[in-house]
């Protein structure tokens, strides 16, 4: 009969009737009777029934079990392990995912998936094709807007976002224009609908406004409304880690998916924390000493359009750019430039002209 | 016909009668029966089938047996990817959880049985309890739960630890 190999401290591996590969192993001390008449382990299964297993494994796991050892190195690295349909769940997830990524799943769906995650945590600015819309294939983006509390009441009281309603949504085509976006959901036929603003609105990519430091072109966006240049929108990944973009200027901001309707604000008496509530709330709140509680409560509700229990969009609390930031372009606008200059030598311009503003 | 009996019998060449609907879950047992169809119509009803499983133990066998005949009362839920929650109690019925808390040899033939017995949603379960096994351990603990030898280099080991830090990072 073989002999029974012994583990490094001299344990004899037990009632060991075969030499399996399991049996091998001289690793780690081996007093859990795991060796114990087994017909079969895990190194003896069939790929296939490997793979079967794999499929229901989460991307972590997966990855740890490829580093046990070579041969589950690469197994576990092999598109049938489960990366294919790792990729699939989670980009079907997602807003946007990187072409690049999506046209390699077939040959490697394991470097599908690292481009892909590679791509929406270090690249924070848009590229055109994600930016614009095409009317005739309906690709692109339907970009959500809605004005900040920043703008002021002039805006906001016309914006039905804050009205409870869905957002304004708009799309760019290539051509540099911007058209209204209109999906009614009438039993007629042409939704959606592509529709002139009530004014004109243009489009193009900058690479240094006046406020914000240079980045790649697509991190910046210039709108001019009606014949004025409007503060620039300054694009980012959306905070909600649904890989899509939300671009914001001091006074709007907008997504690249239907924005979370809107959590109401209520300020609490002097003294207190401003608590949130969601919008339809508000009569519900008393002014009583359950109040505290009755608003913790109502202030974890998930929405259902909100990707987090708290979508970071749902008020303006967790937007970057404000008025302090955008200063100049700000005051430019409001005393009535038409053109907001751009460039490292414009800033120059503007604290000559504007001297101690 | 309902109380038509099939032997099965196991590697050691203990016999097991089971149900012909029990049995018939076995896309093996199965096949088998097919393969008589051309033959002449005179009744095997009466005959009483026999499927040899070499491949089978009896301990093994009647686990198989125990999760077709309670399939016939109990439909388990079907598993599908993405799986919704990663605790079997949440996956399938309480009966079915508990068939698959056995020791992990008794766990690999089971999924071996199923696989060589062509039972799917046996082999769904068995398979996805084994990766339950393999969830959230360590490359250490894997190695000593399942007896695989480390032979990972140092460099792979160390391209490893990169792969998992850029599937952490999604």
């Amino acid at each position: 009969m073989t002999d029974i190999p012994r583990t490094r401290r001299g344990k004899k591996i037990e009632a060991a009737s075969s030499v399996t590969w399991s049996n091998l192993s001289d690793d780690d001390d081996d007093d859990n009777n795991n060796n114990n008449d087994s017909t079969l382990a895990l190194p003896q299964l069939p790929e296939e029934l490997f793979f079967r297993i794999s499929s229901f494994l989460d991307v972590i796991s997966l990855v740890d079990m490829g580093t046990t050892n070579r041969y589950y190195h690469a197994l576990c690295q092999s598109n049938p392990a489960g990366w294919t349909n790792l990729c699939l769940h989670l980009w079907r997830t997602k807003i946007h995912v990187a072409p690049e990524a999506r046209a390699l799943i077939q040959e490697n769906a394991l470097e599908a998936y690292r481009v892909a995650c590679a791509d929406a945590t270090q690249r924070s600015y848009v590229t055109k094709h994600e930016f614009c819309y095409n009317p005739d294939t309906h690709q692109g983006t339907v970009w959500s807007f809605r004005f900040k509390e920043s703008a002021g009441a002039d805006w906001t009281s016309v914006d039905p976002w804050y009205r409870g309603l869905p957002c304004r949504q708009m799309v760019f085509l290539e051509s540099g224009k911007g058209m209204q976006y209109v999906n009614d959901n009438n039993n007629d036929e042409e939704s959606p609908r592509l529709l002139d603003p009530p004014v004109p609105i243009a489009w193009r990519f900058l690479t240094r406004p006046m406020d914000l430091p240079q980045r790649p072109l697509g991190s910046y966006v210039r709108f001019t409304v009606a014949g004025r240049d409007v503060p620039t929108y300054s694009v980012r990944r959306s905070p909600n880690g649904n890989w899509g973009f939300v671009m914001e200027s001091c006074w709007g901001l907008y997504a690249s998916y239907p924005l979370p309707p809107r959590r109401k604000k209520i300020l609490r008496r002097a003294g207190e924390e401003p608590t949130w509530i969601h919008a339809d709330e508000e009569e519900s709140t008393a002014h009583s000493s359950h109040d505290h509680w009755r608003n913790k409560r109502i202030r974890t509700i998930g929405h259902p359009h909100a990707t987090l229990s708290h979508d970071p969009l749902q008020d303006d609390s967790q937007l970057l750019i404000t008025n302090e930031i955008q200063w100049r372009e700000a005051f430019l606008y409001n005393v009535g430039a038409r053109v907001l200059p751009e460039g490292d030598q414009a800033i120059d311009d503007f604290d000559r002209a504007w001297g101690g503003v | 016909m309902e109380d038509a009996i099939v032997k099965l019998t196991s590697k050691e060449g203990e016999t097991f009668d089971v149900p012909r609907k029990v049995a018939m879950m076995s896309k093996l047992v199965k096949d088998t029966f097919s393969d008589d169809d051309d033959e002449d119509d005179e009744e095997d009803e009466t005959e009483v089938k026999e499927v040899p499983l070499p491949n089978v133990t009896a301990p093994v066998l009647k686990k198989v047996i125990e999760y077709c005949t309670h399939y016939q009362e109990e439909e388990m839920t079907p598993i599908q990817t993405p799986l919704k929650s990663g605790t079997l109690d949440e996956l399938v019925q309480a009966w079915y959880a508990n068939f698959v808390k056995v020791d992990r040899n008794m766990l690999f033939d089971l999924v071996a049985a199923a696989n060589f017995m062509d039972i799917k949603p046996l082999l769904d379960l068995t398979c996805l309890a084994v990766s339950i096994l393999i969830k959230g351990k360590s490359a250490q603990e894997l190695r000593q739960m399942f007896n695989i030898s480390a032979e990972l280099s140092p460099e792979e080991q160390a391209e490893a630890q990169r792969e998992n830090a850029a599937a952490e990072s999604s």
